[in-house]
C-alpha cells in the first residue's frame, strides 16, 4: 500500500503551493480544508502522514493531533505553524508529533521530515509504544 | 257808396273789438286766473293772445294805402256800371241803325217803284241811287222774292238773297247772320223784291267806339275831378277813426305782453304754480308742477284738487278750503301730496284765494314747493349735530367776524372734558386767541391764527374744577364762499392718558436700552430697510467705535474683508426672505486683532405684525473655536491611537494573513527549483507557480497597505465614500477573524450603493469597531456563529447594521457602551464604541444599539448621503 500525504490547510494558496512542492519531491498528497474535513474522511488503515498548519479556522492542528491520538489513528503527524516557538514545540512532541516545522519550512527538510514520518508509520506498534 | 260801406264795416268790427278789450281789461286787474299757463313760456313775446282774434294792423303809414285800395274799389265799381250802360246803349242802338237801314231801304225802293218801268233797269236804276247816296258804311242789295239777286254792292258772295228766300214778303229790321249784319228790309209790293240795306259788324263797331269816346273823356274829367276829393275824404275818416283804433290797439299789444310774461314768468318759475276755481278744478299748471308732480298740464287741468291729494288729507284740506273761503291765506303749510303713481312726497304749500275786480273770490292759487332736499339738509344738519354730539373729541366753534372771537358752540364732549358746560361758554369771548402767553403751545396757536394755518399742539390745561390735564388741541380756520376766515374751529382731546403711556414708553424703552447696554453679549438693532439703528454698549466697546459710525452699514468696515461678501449676503437674503440666520465672520476689536463673531439675526414685528427690522446678539467666540478645534485634534488624535491599538490587537492575525502569501511564495519557488533541479517540471507547471508567485506577493503587497491606510495619520479631509465598497474592503481586512472564530459572515448590500461625505478612514474605523465587537461577542460557545452586515438607504442616510447571535446586550450595558473605558471585555481599553461616536457624531450621524430584535445584538450607524447618491 502505497503512503500518502495528506495535507490539511485552510488558506487556498498555501495549500496549493504546498501540494506542489510535496509532488515535487516525490511524494503523493491529498488535501483537506480543515481538521473537522480530515478527521470526517479519515481511515485507520490509511498510510503515510498528515501536514497540518497549527492556526486553522475551526480545529486548530494542535486540537487535531490531540484528537487524532484519541481516536488511537497511528497516521504521524507533522505541524507547520510561522511562530514555532518552544512551548509549542515541546507540547507538540509531547502529543506525539514527528516534527513541527517553521513557516517558510524549507525543502529538504521537508523531505526528510515526510521520510521519517513514513519510516515512522511502517512499524505503527513501535509509536504506540513510544507514547 | 261802396267805398262808405267798407268803411263803416270796418268800423263796427273795430269797435266790438274794443269792447272786448275792456272786458279783458277788467279781469286782468281782477286776479291772474284767467291767465293762460302754457307748460313752456312763450318763445315771442309779441304773439297774438288766441282771445284777441284776428286783429288787422292798422297803422298811420299804411293809410295811403288804403285810400288807394279804396278808390281803386270805387273806380272799378263806377267802371262797372259804366259798361252795363254802354251795353243796354249800344242794343238800343243797333236797333236804331236798323231802323235806319230800313229806312234808306224804303226811300230807295219807293224810288225804284217810282222810276222804274222795265225791269232790266232797276239795277242800273239802284245802282244811280245808290250812287247819289254815296255811303261807304252801308250796302245795298237788291233781291227778288225768289231769291233772285239783281243787284248788290258787295260782292257776289253775300247770302243777302238765301236770306230773303226765307222771309215773308214784308218789310223788316234787325240783326242777321248771328249778329255779323245789321239790315233794314224793305219789300215793295211792285218790284217783288226786297231791298236790303245792311250795315257790317266792324262798320258798326267803328261808329261804336266813335260814339263813346265822349262818355270815356267824360268819365275820366270826372275821374280826375273825384279822386283827391274823394282820397281827402277817405283820409279824413280814417285817421280820425284809426287814430282811435291805433290806441287801443297799442294798449291791446301792451296787456297781451305783460300778460305773455307773467304766464312765461309763472311758466319759469322752478316751484310747482297751481290754481284752481272755486269748486276745485284745477285751471293753470306750469311746469314746475308737471316736474314736480308729474302730469302734464293736460292732464291735470279740469281735475280735481282732492285728486293728487292722500286721503288721509282730505280732511285737514277741507279745513284749508274753509280759511281760503274767508280770504285768508295760509303760508308754507308742510304736508304730503301724491305724484302720478301715487308717490307720497313731502311738500311745502302756500296757497291764497284769488279776487277779481269786485273782491269776488274767484278762485285759489298755490305754490308748491318739494321738501325733499331740504328734509334731506335737515337730516345731514342732525346727522353732524348727532356726530359731533356723540364724538369723543371736544369740539369748539369760535366766531372771528366780530370785534372779539366769541365762541359760537361746543359739543357734548367739550363739556366733559373741560368742565364747562355749553351755557357758560357759548357767546362768551374766546381770549386764548389773542392774549399774551409765554406757554410754547399757545404762542404756536397764535402764530398760526394769525397766518390763517391749521395748528395742532399738546398744552396742559385745567378743568373747571382745577384738576390737571394734557390738552392736544387742533385749530383749523373755516373760510366763507370769499376765503375769509370766518370761523376757527377748535378740536380737543384729553391726551393724559396717551401723555402718560408715551412716558411710561419712553422710560421702558430706557430701560431696555439700558438692559442691552448691560448686556454681555453685542447686540444690534436694525430697521426695514437693512440699515443697522442701534448698537449696545457691549458691541461699541469691542469696536472702539461710535454709534454714529456703526450705524446704518458702518458696522462692515469692521468686518474681516475675507468674510465680508459672505457676511453681507447671508444678511441680506436672510434679511429678504424674513428668516432666522446665524453666521460667523470675523470682526476687528478695538485693539485691531480679528476675533471670530457668532452673530444670530431674528426678524422683528410690531405687535399688529407689521416687519420693522431685525434684532441680533453676537458673541465672541474665538476662545470657543479655539478650544473646538483643540478638541476635534484630539479627537482625531485618539481615533488614529485607537486604530493602533486595533490593529495592535489584531497584530497575530495580521501576521499571519502576511505570512501566508509569504509562505505560499516560498512553497512554489521551492518547488520551481526541486522541480528544475530534477528536470521534471514542464513549461505549464513553473509558468502557473510563478504567476502564483505574483499572485501572493501583490496579496501581501494589500494586506499591508490596507495596514498602512488603516493607521495613517489623522486628518479632517473628507471625501466621497461608497459604502458598499468601505464594507466588502473591512470584510475583507478582517476575513481571517472571520475564520478562525468559524463565523458565517453575511453581506446584504443595497443596490445601487449609497455614497457618504466622509472620512474614508474614520468610517472604516467604525465599521471595524462594530465588526470585531461582533466577533468578540461571538468568541464564547455560540454555535453556529453568525454575523450578518446590512447596508440599507434611508430618508438620505446610508445605514450600516451589523447583527450577531451572540449573547446580545442588556439595557443597562447600552447605556454605557460609548462612554470612554467602559468595556464588557475583560482585555478591552473601552475605547472602540466611545470612538466610533464621536466620530459618527462628527459626521451629523447617529449610533444605534439595538437588543430587542430578538438573539444576539444590532448596531448601527447612520450618515447622510451625500446629494449625488441622493439623486440617483
Amino acid at each position: 500500500m502505497t503512503q500518502t500525504v495528506h495535507v490539511v490547510e485552510d488558506n487556498p494558496a498555501a495549500q496549493m503551493s504546498l501540494v506542489a512542492l510535496i509532488s515535487a519531491l516525490g511524494f503523493e498528497s491529498v488535501t483537506y480544508d480543515s481538521a473537522e474535513s480530515f478527521l470526517a474522511q479519515v481511515d485507520p488503515n490509511w498510510r503515510g502522514c498528515v501536514i497540518t498548519d497549527v492556526r486553522l479556522g475551526g480545529m486548530s492542528g494542535m486540537d487535531l493531533q490531540r484528537e487524532m491520538v484519541d481516536r488511537k489513528l497511528s497516521l504521524p503527524v507533522i505541524l507547520i505553524t510561522a511562530y514555532a516557538d518552544a512551548p509549542l514545540i515541546e507540547k507538540a512532541l509531547q502529543q506525539g508529533a514527528i516534527r513541527v516545522l517553521e513557516k517558510p519550512c524549507q525543502a529538504n527538510e521537508l523531505k526528510s521530515t515526510i521520510d521519517a514520518a513514513f519510516a515512522a508509520n511502517a512499524q505503527p506498534s513501535s509509536d504506540h509504544r513510544a507514547d | 257808396m261802396t267805398a262808405a260801406n267798407g268803411l263803416l264795416c270796418r268800423r263796427y268790427h273795430l269797435e266790438s273789438e274794443i269792447a272786448s278789450l275792456g272786458h279783458i281789461r277788467d279781469q286782468t286787474q281782477a286776479t291772474t286766473k284767467t291767465f293762460d299757463m302754457p307748460d313752456e313760456p312763450r318763445q315771442q313775446a309779441d304773439a297774438v293772445p288766441a282771445e284777441s282774434g284776428p286783429l288787422p294792423r292798422i297803422t298811420p303809414s299804411r293809410l295811403p294805402l288804403i285810400a288807394a285800395v279804396l278808390g281803386a274799389c270805387a273806380f272799378a265799381t263806377a267802371l262797372v256800371a259804366f259798361f252795363i250802360c254802354e251795353r243796354v246803349s249800344r242794343n238800343a242802338q243797333v236797333d236804331a241803325m236798323a231802323q235806319q237801314n230800313l229806312r234808306i231801304a224804303q226811300l230807295i225802293g219807293q224810288q225804284l217803284e217810282d222810276s222804274s218801268t222795265v225791269d232790266t233797269d232797276i239795277a242800273s236804276q239802284a245802282a244811280a241811287i245808290w250812287k247819289r247816296f254815296d255811303d261807304s258804311t252801308r250796302s245795298l242789295a237788291i233781291v227778288r222774292a225768289d231769291g233772285d239777286r239783281l243787284f248788290d254792292t258787295q260782292n257776289e258772295e253775300s247770302d243777302v238773297d238765301v236770306v230773303a228766300q226765307k222771309r215773308e214778303p214784308k218789310s223788316w229790321s234787325g240783326t242777321e247772320d248771328g249778329g255779323e249784319r245789321i239790315a233794314g228790309y224793305y219789300f215793295s209790293p211792285e218790284l217783288e223784291s226786297f231791298v236790303a240795306v245792311y250795315t257790317s259788324k266792324e262798320v258798326y263797331r267803328s261808329q261804336i267806339q266813335q260814339s263813346m269816346w265822349p262818355w270815356l273823356i267824360g268819365f275820366g274829367l270826372s275821374g280826375l275831378i273825384l279822386w283827391p276829393l274823394l282820397w281827402g275824404a277817405m283820409n279824413i275818416a280814417c285817421r280820425r277813426h284809426l287814430d282811435h283804433v291805433f290806441h287801443v290797439e297799442t294798449a291791446l299789444r301792451k296787456r297781451a305782453r305783460a300778460q305773455d310774461r307773467l304766464a312765461n314768468v309763472v311758466g319759469s318759475f322752478p316751484d310747482a304754480i297751481v290754481s284752481c276755481t272755486p269748486d276745485r278744478k284745477i285751471d293753470s299748471w306750469n311746469a314746475g308742477a308737471r316736474e314736480l308732480l308729474g302730469f302734464r298740464r293736460d292732464e291735470a287741468l279740469g281735475r280735481d284738487v282732492f285728486d293728487f291729494l292722500p286721503q288721509d288729507q282730505y280732511s285737514e284740506f277741507e279745513g284749508l278750503g274753509q280759511l281760503l273761503q274767508r280770504g285768508e291765506s295760509v303760508r308754507e303749510m308742510e304736508t304730503t301730496c301724491l305724484t302720478k303713481g301715487d308717490r307720497r312726497i313731502d311738500i311745502s304749500l302756500t296757497v291764497a284765494p284769488i279776487f277779481n275786480s269786485s273782491k269776488m273770490i274767484v278762485g285759489a292759487v298755490s305754490v308748491i314747493r318739494d321738501l325733499a332736499d331740504r328734509r334731506e339738509a335737515e337730516r345731514q344738519q342732525r346727522l353732524l349735530k348727532r356726530a359731533l354730539d356723540s364724538a369723543s373729541n371736544g369740539v369748539m366753534i369760535i366766531d372771528v367776524t366780530g370785534p372779539g372771537h366769541r365762541v359760537t358752540y361746543v359739543n357734548p364732549a367739550y363739556e366733559r372734558i373741560t368742565g364747562y358746560s355749553s351755557e357758560e361758554v357759548v357767546g362768551e369771548l374766546y381770549e386764548l386767541l389773542e392774549s399774551s402767553s409765554h406757554e410754547p403751545g399757545l404762542i404756536q396757536v397764535q402764530n398760526a391764527v394769525l397766518r390763517s394755518k391749521e395748528v395742532q399742539v399738546v398744552i396742559e390745561d385745567r378743568r373747571k374744577d382745577g384738576t390737571h390735564f394734557w390738552n392736544e388741541l387742533y385749530f383749523a380756520p373755516i373760510r366763507d364762499t370769499d376765503n375769509h376766515v370766518t370761523h376757527y374751529v377748535c378740536v380737543l382731546q384729553d391726551v393724559s392718558d396717551r401723555k402718560h403711556a408715551e412716558d411710561q414708553l419712553r422710560l421702558s424703552e430706557q430701560r431696555l436700552r439700558y438692559t442691552m447696554d448691560m448686556l454681555p453679549d453685542m447686540i444690534w438693532v436694525s430697521d426695514e430697510t437693512k440699515a443697522c439703528t442701534y448698537f449696545n454698549k457691549t458691541w461699541l466697546e469691542f469696536t472702539g467705535r461710535t454709534l454714529e459710525q456703526e450705524s446704518g452699514n458702518g458696522w462692515v468696515q469692521g468686518v474681516h474683508p475675507d468674510d465680508l461678501d459672505r457676511c453681507f449676503s447671508t444678511y441680506s437674503n436672510a434679511f429678504d426672505a424674513r428668516d432666522r440666520f446665524e453666521m460667523e465672520y470675523r470682526l476687528r476689536r478695538h485693539d485691531g486683532r480679528f476675533r471670530t463673531i457668532l452673530d444670530v439675526g431674528v426678524p422683528w414685528y410690531e405687535p399688529d405684525g407689521r416687519f420693522i427690522g431685525y434684532i441680533g446678539s453676537c458673541v465672541d467666540v474665538t476662545e470657543r473655536k479655539a478650544t473646538e478645534t483643540a478638541l476635534r485634534q484630539r479627537d482625531i488624535e485618539l481615533a488614529h491611537v485607537s486604530r493602533l491599538s486595533t490593529l495592535g490587537e489584531m497584530v497575530a492575525s495580521i501576521a499571519h494573513e502576511i505570512n501566508q502569501p509569504l509562505y505560499a511564495i516560498s512553497n512554489f519557488a521551492q518547488t520551481c527549483l526541486h522541480s528544475l533541479d530534477a528536470d521534471r517540471a514542464t513549461k505549464e507547471q513553473l509558468m502557473q507557480w510563478n504567476t502564483s508567485i505574483h499572485e501572493q506577493a501583490t496579496r501581501a503587497g494589500a494586506i499591508i497597505r490596507r495596514m498602512r491606510d488603516f493607521l495613517k495619520k489623522g486628518t479632517t479631509t473628507r471625501e466621497v465614500v461608497d459604502v458598499n465598497q468601505l464594507v466588502l474592503e473591512t470584510v475583507e481586512m478582517m476575513e481571517f477573524e472571520f475564520r478562525q472564530g468559524q463565523i458565517q459572515v453575511q453581506t446584504h448590500l443595497v443596490e445601487p450603493t449609497t455614497h457618504v461625505m466622509a472620512n474614508r478612514v474614520e468610517l472604516q474605523q467604525v465599521t471595524v469597531n462594530l465588526i470585531r465587537n461582533a466577533v468578540e461577542a461571538l468568541a464564547a460557545n455560540t454555535t453556529p456563529r453568525r454575523i450578518e452586515i446590512r447596508t440599507e438607504r434611508e430618508n438620505g442616510h446610508a445605514i450600516v447594521t451589523v447583527a450577531d447571535n451572540g449573547p446580545g446586550l442588556n439595557e443597562d450595558v447600552c447605556d454605557k457602551l460609548t462612554e470612554p473605558f467602559f468595556s464588557t471585555k475583560p482585555d478591552g481599553m473601552g475605547m472602540g464604541l466611545a470612538i466610533s461616536r464621536t466620530i459618527i457624531d462628527a459626521h451629523e450621524g447617529e449610533l444605534h444599539f439595538d437588543q430587542a430584535s430578538g438573539v444576539g445584538a444590532r448596531v448601527s450607524f447612520e450618515v447622510p448621503t451625500t446629494n449625488e447618491s441622493a439623486t440617483r
